[in-house]
């Protein structure tokens, strides 16, 4: 199996230089197979989120390699990485981070908006990924009436809605109870196994306890262990 | 779903967010058309209403102010080759003492063809006949609101020179669209007219001159210089530019007021939009989370800054359109006519000047827009690890 996340050396350091400076990764080096179920453990602080968003190309390491589906994620340009978001990644958060104003429908195609797809595709895909969600009698529902179960569905479900090869989850279960949690896991599971490759910053044991094949990285204070 | 769509939804769903600015657009565009309007439709009035004046007008000043001029000069200008018609007007402010108000009165030679046809144009109903068989006159709406009030509503009593009232009898009330000339007048007979303004039988307000050949107008000037040396001489061209050039002045000092105060609103919207909210950055640092890149967050801020100023914009105009055609008396005809001395029954004629309002568009959308352009750009670099937080 190729590998779809390659680190090598890895370092985040913020207000370098600096009484502030901060060395939030340090030397990090893993990789992430493709078709992989693979869970960043470590407690509050520990730089979960923070290695998630630099695999993510939402923040730039100030030293080492990077390379996501072959691409060098971390010397690419703004425009380029956007784009390389859209087309390879789907993000899933811990705050759900939908458009409370939004209903689950639009929030579902708000991530094809810049793409030019065509309405009628749009439409089709976001309610295939709703049914797949279990949330397509909720599709005209304000995202603010939501329960959390169901936000973090919809959530999930806005992530596919490129097709994504690789789905970086951050903290997708702490504002869940355990059945939701379940649920969540579930999904993610069924995505794997269809091909999809998961990575997910999480300090929940229920990862351990329901995902077959898991893989866990350790990681604290910035270093993996 | 396209920028223009998401914009849209974004707008109406946080309409209490942007419903200020809304507000404050619409009520500028509202305020500068209100003014286009008003003196758009006022000059296209006074341009009819001058295509029906004579082409050359001589009058007699004394101490810069209008006095009678000897109507004697007629004949002579009828002589000069290239006058259709030289004929007196009569014309004068009768004072109405009991209200304290000012009448203007109008005499027409209504025994005149074409003076005859102007009647018809202001009052459909006109039958010279009857019209002459006693001393009668017409009246404008507004005379007819204030001579109701002091129970003058079948005739009124003109108080003459040897302080005799003379009785003239209201034979009908005059269009309301041409209200806009002639809001304070009353037509009547030219030689009722003079007895009551106290002219002369040989005395006239001024000579109207009717000349076919527009490019004869200059040559015909200087024979009346001959003529009546000491008296003004207005052609018709004249009235134009006076009435262009003070409609101008009043349209240039609102202008400047306009802009002064517009940008005023795009400096306070500049500051407002460039402080970005903690929502706000969340929002936006989705967006750049889930790939949305700079240039697509300018176009989503771009889409809601025009579809803003575009719907501001054609409210503001179909506003000002209905209070201006469709409420009369409104303060925007006062501005520009003054108070008048009687109660103001005008209704203005709609017209729409299309280049005023390209104007009114690159002066308010287009400079609107570029100040979006700014915290657009700035809101569209906010670090999208806030989606992550």
């Amino acid at each position: 199996m190729t590998n779809v996340i390659e680190i090598e050396n890895l370092n985040l350091v913020f207000s370098a230089h600096t009484p502030r400076e901060f060395h939030a990764l340090k030397n990090i080096s893993m990789q992430v197979k493709e078709r992989e179920f693979c869970i960043l453990k470590g407690v509050s602080g520990s730089g979960k989120s923070t290695l998630l968003s630099v695999m993510g190309a939402l923040l730039k390491p100030t030293s080492g390699k990077l390379e996501v589906f072959s691409n060098p994620v971390s010397k690419m340009p703004d425009f380029h990485a956007s784009t390389f978001r859209r087309e390879h990644l789907g993000f899933i958060f811990q705050n759900f981070n939908l458009f409370d104003e939004f209903t689950v429908l639009e929030n579902v195609q708000t991530a094809l908006v810049p793409t030019n797809t065509p309405v009628a595709q749009m439409k089709t895909r976001a309610l295939e990924l709703l049914s797949l969600v279990n949330l397509e009698t909720k599709k005209n529902t304000f995202a603010r009436n939501l329960s959390g179960g169901e936000k973090q569905r919809c959530a999930i479900a806005r992530a596919l809605i490129n097709n994504p090869k690789l789905i970086l989850a951050d903290e997708p279960t702490a504002n869940l109870d355990r059945k939701n949690s379940e649920n969540v896991i579930e999904i993610l599971t069924k995505l794997n196994q269809n091909g999809t490759t998961v990575l997910v910053a999480t300090h929940d044991e229920i990862f351990e306890q329901m995902v077959p094949n898991l893989k866990v990285i350790h990681i604290k204070e910035g270093m993996l262990l | 779903m396209n920028f223009f769509k998401f914009a849209s939804l974004t707008l109406i769903r946080n309409l209490s967010k942007n419903i200020v600015i809304f507000i404050f657009f619409t009520l500028f565009i509202f305020i500068a058309s209100s003014f286009i309007f008003t003196s758009s439709s006022l000059q296209n009035s006074l341009d009819a209403e001058l295509k029906g004046q004579p082409d050359i007008i001589i009058q007699h000043k004394k101490a810069s102010r209008n006095h009678p001029i000897d109507n004697s000069i007629v004949d002579e200008i009828n002589e000069i080759p290239g006058v259709e018609k030289a004929y007196e007007r009569v014309f004068g402010y009768y004072f109405f003492d009991t209200a304290n108000r000012y009448i203007n009165v109008i005499g027409i030679d209504f025994l005149d063809e074409d003076q005859e046809k102007q009647i018809k144009h202001l009052y459909e109903n006109f039958d010279l006949k009857v019209f002459m068989q006693k001393d009668n006159m017409l009246i404008s709406s507004a005379v007819k609101k204030l001579f109701e009030q002091y129970y003058y509503d079948k005739f009124f009593n003109f108080i003459v020179e040897d302080e005799e009232p003379k009785k003239v009898y209201i034979s009908g009330v005059f269009d309301k669209r041409v209200n806009l000339f002639l809001n304070d007048a009353v037509i009547m007979d030219i030689a009722i007219a003079k007895d009551i303004l106290g002219y002369e039988e040989n005395e006239a307000s001024e000579i109207g001159i009717v000349v076919p050949n527009k490019l004869e107008i200059d040559n015909i000037v200087q024979k009346l210089l001959v003529i009546t040396p000491t008296s003004k001489i207005i052609t018709k061209n004249n009235m134009y530019k006076y009435s262009h050039e003070l409609y101008d002045y009043k349209g240039g000092i609102f202008l400047s007021l306009f802009i002064t105060s517009f940008l005023g609103f795009l400096v306070i919207f500049y500051s407002q939009a460039s402080s970005i909210s903690g929502p706000g950055k969340k929002q936006i640092g989705i967006l750049r989370a889930i790939g949305w890149s700079i240039n697509d967050i300018i176009k989503w801020k771009m889409s809601e800054a025009m579809i803003v100023s575009f719907v501001s914009f054609l409210s503001g105009i179909l506003l000002s359109y209905f209070y201006i055609f469709l409420f009369k008396n409104n303060i925007f005809v006062s501005i520009f006519l003054g108070s008048d001395n009687v109660y103001k029954d005008i209704s203005l004629e709609p017209f729409f000047d299309i280049n005023s309002f390209a104007i009114l568009f690159f002066i308010t959308i287009v400079p609107y827009l570029a100040s979006t352009l700014h915290p657009a750009w700035k809101s569209s670099i906010a670090d999208p690890t806030e989606a992550v937080k």
